[in-house]
Formats: structure tokens, sequence, C-alpha cells
């Protein structure tokens, strides 16, 4: 039987409880959605003691399932203000559900002098340590001294300077099965609410714990075999995303006009050959790097890789499109070694790397630093892990940095900066930018996979027909995927395959021996949305945070396109859930 | 302006010294369908699921004028 954990940082206390009716049968995203509607102030600070950080493994989470081990992180965010689930891979996640554990709730704060903590949760039980010696470092240093402490192999997540100053762009990072932070819950600033509750790191070690239990072994074994069949027949979960990883966007996005570039001014980018997967993947064999890795075990897609600089020494992984897009074509900067430098920096110091490119791309707007100048912007970056303003600046995110400098061209919805398909040449997606509770978000919704790469039909990106319906579906979907502790791209086989949902229902069925449906798995994805937009509403945010800002009027090459929605049109695509 | 045709991911392979910033030039009576680049430049057309005429995806009976800007893709996703 599962319980929750809560720990309560003023008093460095451990409490566990049974989970209660509001609780049952949800995991994941719903999980910690619910919890944070059910416990915080929509109208708190989220740096205040009132606001929770909660951490929850999927529903299927720590069973042999492939692609089963995603975590999710909930909170109010730093970053939007609004409510905030943000989704990770890494070890910690199976861990924490062979522990028993359907989450972790980080309460309220300790005061000021009792300092920083780190806590390790294991089968003998729950430890508070003081965490000074750990304070100031990045997370690559963090995680590797607490594997030399705790034993490799432990699930770790923690945060790096940026969280320790409770910066709004700071993320929480997750020890990949390497014991790197290439895993990150990056959108939000979860890792400045982590920092508020003076929390440097949680430590998860499972050992003796067993496997998790199953209602029915025998089902459970044929549907995961199934669902592994589906898993690897898919091209692109099955091919595509392996041999390339998810950089294998950059052309296509491109080709397709979509590729936000020089601040979303337009959908092309003249070097976007020097940044794709294709390319990435040659560099990474000259180095002696490694093109396939997972985020956690079990994994089958396996879209993670190692990345090694030109003397062939490892410098980052977890090198996904969304940051190459944002740290390169978004700011013009075309070096691929440039851009990995960056996203070690970023997930050293523990910062979202799409929030940080959409940053720099604000930066460059307001003159600060040279259109495609990378040492400029690592010099920038860097900044954020020294003493320096322009760190403190910076490590807020992008509509902070707008204000500082006086920029009126800021791709955010929400406060929170626009990932890599401009919202006018993929109007699906950029729906779900503008509706998201998460604030500019592309997974809640993500319209590119029918819009761009023919999965599960074939939208047209650039017309408004087909978009709201795609864009309400596609969230609904993804707030249920995100509940199970599913990697979202199992969603390209889901899409494809009208037996893959069924499956998913009869592996959530085998484990809790319940009679979960199709259509049970859709009420699910709604109700996680009504906690969600319903924590907005009373958190003070109204139809008007639903906008995209207003340069999305102007046109975008090559296509001509702009962003021709109508408010009402807008507002119809979560209406009436 | 010839077609220009530009190759993508695993489709790199059939054609060999492809050089990804450049292209492949190619001259096409207006008319002349994807499929028909397709087997002329030897790729299997089954794997060329994703085709992009200037910009905006269409089938392999598209019917080409002869200066387009064509990409051409295998199944591919990521995000």
């Amino acid at each position: 039987m599962s319980r929750i954990l809560r720990l309560d940082m003023a008093r460095q206390q451990v409490r566990w409880e049974e989970v209660k009716a509001e609780y049952a049968g949800l995991g994941g995203r719903a999980l910690t959605s619910r919890i944070v509607r059910q416990e915080v102030p929509p109208t708190c600070h989220p740096l205040s003691p009132a606001n929770r950080l909660v951490v929850a493994p999927g529903l299927l989470t720590g069973t042999p399932a492939a692609n089963t081990g995603r975590i999710s992180v909930g909170g109010k965010s730093p970053l939007t203000g609004g409510i905030k689930e943000s989704n990770a891979g890494g070890l910690l996640s199976q861990k924490l559900a062979r522990l028993g554990i359907a989450a972790v709730v980080v309460e309220g704060a300790p005061i000021e002098q009792d300092g920083f903590f780190l806590v390790k949760i294991s089968k003998e039980g729950v430890e508070f340590h003081p965490a000074e010696e750990y304070l100031g470092l990045g997370n690559y240093r963090t995680m590797s001294r607490l594997w030399k402490r705790f034993g490799r192999g432990v699930g770790v997540m923690s945060i790096g300077q940026a969280g320790e100053k409770r910066l709004a762009a700071a993320s929480i990072h997750f020890a990949d099965p390497h014991g790197r932070p290439g895993r990150a819950a990056g959108r939000g600033g979860l890792g400045a609410l982590m920092g508020s509750k003076k929390l440097k790191a949680i430590v998860v070690d499972d050992r003796g714990a067993g496997p998790v239990a199953l209602a029915d072994p025998e089902k459970f074994k044929a549907a995961a075999r199934k669902w592994a069949k589906y898993i690897i027949e898919h091209p692109v979960s099955g091919q595509a995303l392996p041999t390339y990883g998810t950089a294998v966007l950059i052309n296509i996005v491109n080709e397709a006009g979509a590729l936000p570039t020089k601040n979303f001014r337009s959908g092309r980018f003249e070097f976007a050959e020097d940044i794709s997967g294709e390319r990435m993947v040659d560099l990474i064999k000259e180095r002696g790097g490694k093109t396939k890795e997972g985020c956690h075990p079990g994994c089958l897609i396996q879209c993670s890789q190692s990345y090694h600089d030109a003397k062939g020494k490892y410098l980052t992984s977890g090198f996904e499109y969304e940051t190459i897009w944002a740290l390169g074509a978004n700011t013009l900067i075309k070096h691929l070694d440039d851009i990995a430098r960056l996203d070690r920096l970023c997930d050293d110091f523990g910062l979202d790397t799409i929030e940080m490119g959409v940053t720099l791309g604000v930066l460059m707007e307001g003159g600060a630093i040279p259109w495609g100048d990378g040492p400029a912007a690592i010099k920038m970056v860097k900044k954020v892990g020294a003493n320096d303003p322009w760190g403190l600046i910076i490590g807020n995110g992008s509509v902070f940095t707008g204000q500082a400098l006086g920029v009126d061209r800021v791709p955010a919805v929400k406060r929170q900066g626009l990932p890599a398909y401009d919202p006018r040449a993929e109007k699906g997606v950029g729906l779900t930018y503008a509706t998201s509770p998460m604030g500019g978000d592309h997974t809640a919704g993500y319209g590119v996979a029918t819009n761009l790469l023919k999965c599960g039909g074939a939208g047209d990106p650039l017309k408004k027909e087909g978009n709201i319906e795609l864009s309400r579906n596609l969230q609904i979907a993804t707030a249920a995927i995100d509940a199970t502790g599913l990697c979202l791209f199992v969603a390209f086989p889901v899409l494809d395959n009208p037996d893959a949902l069924q499956c998913i229902v009869d592996l959530i069925n085998a484990r809790y021996g319940g009679d979960l449906t199709t259509d049970g798995v859709m009420a699910l994805g709604r109700q996680v949305l009504h906690d969600e937009l319903s924590f907005n509403r009373d958190a003070g945010f109204t139809k008007a945070h639903d906008r995209l800002p207003e340069f999305f009027k102007e046109n975008l090459k090559p296509h001509n396109v702009t962003w021709d929605f109508t408010d009402a049109e807008v507002d119809s695509v979560l209406e009436g859930l | 302006m010839p077609l220009q045709i530009l190759l993508n991911a695993t489709l790199r392979q059939y054609v060999p010294g492809y050089d990804p910033y450049q292209g492949i030039s190619l001259e096409v009576s207006p008319g002349t369908s994807v499929a028909a680049v397709i087997n002329k430049l030897g790729l299997p057309p089954k794997e060329v699921t994703l085709i992009m005429v200037d910009g905006r995806r269409q089938d392999a009976g598209f019917p080409l004028q002869g200066d387009e800007r064509l990409g051409l893709f295998p199944p591919i996703g990521g995000g």
C-alpha cells in the first residue's frame, strides 16, 4: 500500500500518511496537481512557506513495463505564479515507487539560521542531514559527491546555484543512470521553490525494497510484452529517436518554416544544418561519445546521448531539440560546441534551458550582447553561478530580463518563455502555448506531432481549421499520460496505434486490480486540467493571460503567416471541459 | 532555377557523397511527381514518409513545377 511522505522543513520532521480518498487512484501529474490544488493557497507567494513542493512517481512507475520511470514535480510556480507540473526522467522515480511512496510533499521552510538540508529516504527511514558542505556547488559536483557518500546508483534530485538563490528560471535536476544531472524538471522555476524550502537535495536508496506489487502479474506481463512491442515497432520511438535524439527535429521544423529564429523573427535558420541532429550524431561518433542513452532504467527509446567536446572529453547529455533551438537558432548561435557548453552550464547551475535560450534572445534584443555571439552568451550565463547582478537578472527568466532592459519583444505566455515552434506556423501548439495552465509550454498539447510529423492523422499547421480540437484533445490526453509515469514519447505509437491506449489501460488495471476504461483515462485527463485551471483562476488568472504577445500579429517568413485566432476562438480551446 | 532537394536523417545514406549544405539540384519537367523524383534518386519509397514542398507537407503524387525546394524525411519525431 502506497503512502504519502511529508517533510516538515520547519522542524525537520517526517510524517507518513495513508493515501486519503481525494488522492486515491492518482499518480504523477494527476496527484501533484490535486495536492497543490487542495493544499496550497492559490494567492500565496510561491517562495513562501505556504507553498508546497510535491514529487510523485506515475501510476505505472516502478513496474517492469517499459518507459514508465518518469517523475512529476509540482507546486505553485515561482515563474508563472500559476500551478506547475514539470516532468523528468532519472533514477529517483522508480525508487520512490518501489519504497511504496506515492508522493513526497515538502512543506514549510526552516528558519534562516538553520541553513540548507538534504533528505535521505531509504527502507530504513528518512533522515535530515545538514547540507552546508554542498552549498554553492553545481549539480555535477553535488551528484558525484552524493553518489560517493551514499553509494553509486542512488536516486538524486538536487538544485544548483540558481535554485539556492531562488531564481525564477531555476530547475530541479535528477541523476541519470550515469549519475549526471542531464535530466531536469526544467520548466516553471521549481528549483527556486526547492531552494525556498532550503532543500539542496533528496537522495533515495531503494536497496532491499523489492518490486512493486502487481494485482495480476500474469496479465501485467502479457500487457507489458505487447507494450514493449508497440514502442519498438513504431518508426519514431523505435528508430528515429534512438538514432538521432530529439534534435532530429531541427531540419524538419526548419523546413516547415516554424523554427523560431532571432527571437521569433523568422521561421527558418540559415545555419540549421550546423545545429541539426544529423550533425550532432556525426560529431558524437567522431569524438567517441555515445549516441544512445536512456534517461531511466527500462527505457527502450534511448533518445539521450553523451556529447563530447573536440578533445573527446564528456561535455553534456540530454542535449535536446528544445535546448539546441533555444540556445541556437533563437540566438543565432550556430556552433554546436558553444550550445553544448551553455547546456552544460544550465544543467550545472540548475537552469531551464528553454527559459535561458529565450532570455539570451531578449538580452540580444536589448543589445546587452551581440546576436550569435556564443562566447558572450557563455560568459553571461556563467554570471548566474557567480556573485553578479547580471546573473540575478537573467536567472529570473525572459520576462524579468525584458523588463530590466526595457525590451518589448519578449516571447512568453504567463511569464514562461515559449518553446521551439513558432505559433504562427504551427498553430496547434500555438493554441497550447496560449491556453495551457502551465504557461507557454509545448509538451502540454503537442500539435506538432500531428501537424508536422503526421502522427495520429495529418493536420495543417498553417491554417486555423482543426487546431482548436487538436490542442484541446492533446491537452486532455497529455494530462492523462503524465499521470502514468510514461515518457511522453510513447504518444507517437499511441497516436498511430489504436491498440496502444487500451494496452496502457490493461497495464494500470493489472497493476491495481481496477476496471479503468479508455474513457476513464480521458476523464482523468480532464480532471487534471480542472484542478489546474481552477487553481489558476483562484490565483488571479483570467482570459487576458491566455494571449500570445502582440508581435505575433507580424508576418512570419517564409509562409507569411500571422497569429490570426480571435480571442473567442482561443477561449474555446478549454471551454466547458 | 532547378529543383533543390534536401535529404534528411537516414535518407542521406542512399545518396553517396550527399552534401547536406548544398542539397541536390535536379532539372525536372513541370508535372513530374515527387514519387518520380524519389525513384530517380534511388530512395526506398516506403522510407520517405514526410514530403515538404516549399515548406508545405504534400503527398508523393504531388506534381512539381520544377523550381521548388523539396525536403524529404523518413518518419521522425521528438519534442
